[in-house]
């Protein structure tokens, strides 16, 4: 089996830097399929003095052709040269450095909750399937699923943050009284920080988790092997557990790898809402800004945080089953 | 002779969309310790669901008739509570079921289902299970014990996988193994060698066994009784000897007729006319009528089981009217 | 079957709702009325919904904005239907090199969230205006489509019947147009549903970013971010638009339910 572990591993790998690349290429063919060239687009700007955006041509290599752009840029990309910021006059590197992982934080503790409510109320209405607690619970999850996660983000920040004053209002620290805390109080401060906006992402997508869990146990408790099971004398409670949720969780951790790219798009609004100063708020300040090669770059990273996300819930998957063991 | 199992008066009904369907219907049926009684009949006559009473694995909309009385070894199996219930299955009674690579989780090794199983019938500890198992799995013929404690069901063939599921059946030493078309999903010479498995096991046990099968062939190969069942009612009852040689109801007849034989000129194969009826709405009077070339007025009314032998019974008018029809 | 009917019973009163704004409004949307008095004021006869921090009424606003971000909703999955059943369609016939060139871009752009690929065109788009949304919001929703549709021409393209028409000599746009296209025409029904609804969603999002929409058209995603800073004193501003995005997004989720039960039963 480690044979072909490490054989499924190494083949997602490259497939996964050929999207990611992929990915690079649509966005150069975006960049140049613009009239003009992307510094065209500072041209209104006018703090920026003609001769200087002819510097600025030369300086991006854009007055070469194409061609050999392109080449220039996967090289600068594969070396994790993401560019310069156009606004901040540094590597959209350095810019980005802080942020990401402010951005997996969120997504993180994002998907605990998704998984933690998704799942468990997806089992809880599939045990009780047809009952009207199903009812109930699917009115909600189907609400959920259509709130918008920035609106779900307001309601959360006006009830508890404003209101009852549970949670703070913005940011991941106390921008005041958090150098002053000791480790433990620094902690707690990031993690007060951190409720409300991982919930409000995660809830979202806990929605579309509940609603795949609840079918997928439907699925397994109507097959043959749980029946048998209670046929050689089992416990219910261990049918239950070892019989059938533990293959209706297959399919939830598979489909996990869907949720990142709903993680990362919410991550852009709940940022926003609560001022998290992660990778989707810096890009959406950038797009204001017209500081195109941030924007460019936060896509091309959460491209490949989807690609690594989407291998990890496979690998998962595969730990899981063990009839996808043997598949390529 | 005090029967082991005892099936009086069932009845199961299902709710359906078409209105209830009364998929069994006043079915008795005694086996005695260590016999191998076989159930016989197309699908859709009601033989799974009366196997699946008996251990009350049917579904919940299910209804039983109120005269339904299921005793095992003397026991109200109807009026088991959820523990003792659970004890019976597995332990005194052993099921195997159609499909084998379906009645096994997936993710779970072979071994882990038997020690599971084991387990839940013998306070014993995971080393003792495990010993077990192996002895188990060498009892219904799989070499390799310790190999296959460790390999997953979708890694077995189906006839592998069978004998494996056996062994689960056999784990608490049941005095009485359902075994719900146990070869149907096999090709044929694994049929063979699994019912010669069963044969060899049932002798050596002294273990009691209800078979269902829609296969005659099979029947006479492993019975030594046989029930027919026809339209959710037992039709005709019999040893198996008794039941080939005199067959008493038309069904059974044609049943034996649409056999194909291996023996003598190949010759067309007469089938039964008509299908089975819909247990949303059985026949009025004789359920076979309408299917039946004997039939006459008479049969406007269901006839009861009526002996033609001292322990040879069919529910056929002919059995006492011998007369009637044309014969 | 029931979600289905109260699906469309939401869907065809928000469209009446939408078409009929300009009638239904009692004020122009973006008309700033009593600057000192009606400032966020609180619903009353006059202001059902109450008005915005910038005292417009918000129940014209909202009418309006529902007017606007269906509108482009509705628009911007045309034009993905279009793209996406077009590139679907041609990579899955021609097969080969032009399929799998296709289906790696389509890959690679599925890898992207949904939100990001919106947002690289929207930063290099000079003057965003309403058409210019309808593009970017269509131009990055066909790619799943393509994928769908792709796989049943193909599946389609293996079969003995097609192949029959082709090799008596009937011309491939024909077999597409006459036999193909009507049978993704269910998957590709429910898909665009869903589509509309979270389009809607996407487009409030850009609004509430202020990434959308030019002011001062009226969108949902922009009453909403007007209503941040009053979010305690008047908690009506945002909430008059929240509840008309979660209700638009709810219906058109149960009418591709729906639809999906019906049409695709192969759907998981």
């Amino acid at each position: 089996m480690d044979t072909d572990l490490i054989r499924f591993v190494v083949g997602r790998l490259l497939q996964g830097v050929l999207v990611v690349l992929g990915v690079a290429t649509l966005v150069f063919v975006l960049l140049h399929a613009a009239p003009g060239d992307p510094l065209t687009v500072l041209s209104d700007a006018p703090q920026v003095a003609p001769d200087v955006l002819r510097e600025l041509r030369r300086d991006f290599g854009l007055d070469r052709p194409v061609g050999e752009q392109y080449v220039r840029y996967l090289a600068r990309l594969v070396q994790g040269d993401l560019g310069i910021s156009i606004t901040q006059h540094r590597p959209v590197t350095a810019a980005l450095a802080g942020a990401v992982p402010q951005t997996l934080l969120l997504a993180a503790a994002a998907l605990l909750v998704d998984f933690l409510a998704g799942i468990g109320i997806g089992v809880a209405q599939g045990r009780r399937a047809g009952t009207r607690t199903d009812r109930l619970l699917s009115v909600v999850t189907i609400t959920l699923y259509s709130t918008p996660v920035f609106v779900l983000g307001l309601l959360l920040l006006g009830v508890f943050g404003e209101t009852l004053g549970w949670f703070p209002l913005g940011g991941s620290v106390d921008p005041i009284r958090h150098a002053g805390l000791s480790a433990a109080g620094r902690l707690l401060d990031r993690i007060h920080h951190l409720v409300l906006p991982a919930l409000t992402l995660g809830l979202v997508a806990a929605a579309y988790t509940a609603r795949h869990q609840r079918s997928a146990l439907l699925d397994v408790i109507g097959q043959d092997f749980v029946r048998a099971a209670r046929a050689r004398g089992i416990a219910e409670r261990a049918v239950l557990l070892r019989h059938a949720l533990r293959n209706a969780l297959t399919p939830t951790i598979t489909l996990a790898g869907l949720a990142f790219p709903v993680l990362l798009s919410g991550s852009v609004l709940v940022e926003s809402v609560f001022g998290w100063p992660g990778m989707g708020r810096l890009a959406a300040e950038a797009i204001g800004r017209r500081d195109y090669p941030v924007v460019t770059a936060a896509a091309i990273l959460a491209a490949a945080m989807v690609v690594a996300g989407n291998l990890l819930a496979d690998l998962a998957a595969r730990m899981a089953d063990p009839r996808l063991r043997t598949v390529r | 002779m005090t029967s082991l199992l005892e099936l009086e008066h069932l009845s199961v009904t299902f709710p359906t969309r078409a209105g209830p369907a009364r998929a069994v219907e006043d079915v008795s049926l005694a086996i005695a310790p260590g016999e191998t009684v076989a159930l016989v009949g197309e699908s859709g006559c009601g033989k799974t669901v009366t196997a699946l009473s008996v251990l009350r694995l049917l579904p919940e909309s299910a209804t039983l008739g109120p005269e339904s009385r299921i005793r095992f070894d003397g026991r109200d199996v109807l009026a088991l509570g959820r523990e003792e219930l659970r004890r019976l299955r597995g332990g005194a009674v052993g099921m195997v079921f159609q499909e084998p690579g379906a009645s096994l989780n997936p993710v779970l090794t072979i071994g882990a289902h038997l020690v599971e199983t084991i387990q839940a019938h013998d306070a014993v500890d995971r080393a003792t299970a495990r010993a077990r198992a192996r002895e188990l799995l060498a009892t219904v013929g799989l070499r390799d014990p310790d190999r296959m404690v460790a390999r997953y069901p979708h890694e077995l063939s189906g006839g592998m996988q069978q004998r494996a599921y056996l062994a689960m059946a056999l784990a608490a030493r049941p005095r009485l193994l359902i075994a719900d078309e146990p070869t149907t999903a096999l090709d044929v010479t694994t049929q063979a060698q699994i019912l010669a498995l069963l044969a060899d096991l049932t002798g050596r046990l002294g273990m009691a066994m209800l078979l269902i099968t829609h296969n005659l062939g099979i029947a006479a190969a492993v019975a030594d009784r046989v029930a027919v069942m026809y339209a959710g009612r037992i039709v005709e009852v019999a040893p198996r000897a008794a039941l080939f040689a005199h067959p008493a109801h038309p069904y059974t007849r044609g049943l034996l007729q649409a056999a194909p034989r291996l023996d003598g000129p190949t010759r067309p194969t007469p089938a039964i006319p008509g299908a089975v009826p819909s247990a949303t709405a059985w026949p009025e009077g004789c359920r076979f009528r309408p299917r039946c070339a004997h039939a006459w007025d008479r049969c406007n009314s269901e006839p009861t089981l009526a002996a033609t032998a001292p322990d040879h019974t069919a529910r056929c008018w002919l059995v006492t009217e011998p007369r009637g029809g044309t014969a | 079957m029931t979600r289905l009917h109260v699906g469309i019973g939401l869907v065809g009163g928000l469209c009446l709702l939408a078409l009929l704004a300009p009638v239904l409004a009692p004020h122009p949307p973006h008309l700033q009325l009593d600057l000192d008095a009606l400032r966020s004021a609180a619903p009353s006869l006059p202001h059902p919904l109450g008005t915005d921090p910038y005292s417009r009424d918000l129940l014209s606003r909202v009418l309006h904005g529902a007017r606007v971000s269906l509108g482009i909703a509705v628009l911007a999955v045309l034009v993905a239907v279009g793209v996406g059943v077009t590139v679907g369609v041609v990579s899955g016939w021609a097969g080969g090199v032009v399929d799998v060139v296709l289906m790696r871009l389509v890959d690679a752009a599925l890898a992207v969230p949904r939100l990001f690929t919106v947002l690289v065109p929207l930063a290099l788009w000079e003057h965003v205006t309403v058409p210019a949304i309808v593009l970017i919001l269509g131009g990055t929703g066909w790619f799943g489509m393509s994928r769908l549709v792709r796989a049943e021409v193909r599946a389609a393209r293996a079969r003995p019947w097609v192949a029959a028409a082709r090799a008596i000599g009937v011309p491939p746009v024909r077999i597409i147009t006459r036999h193909l296209l009507p049978t993704i025409a269910g998957p590709v029904i429910v898909v665009a549903t869903m589509g509309i609804g979270q389009v809607v969603l996407l487009e409030a999002g850009l609004s509430y970013l202020g990434l959308g929409v030019p002011q001062p058209l009226p969108s949902w995603g922009s009453i909403i971010a007007d209503g941040q800073p009053v979010l305690r004193a008047a908690p009506w501003v945002a909430g008059s638009a929240g509840l008309a995005l979660v209700a638009t997004v709810l219906a058109f989720t149960l009418v591709g339910d729906g639809l999906r039960e019906r049409l695709d039963p192969r759907a998981p």
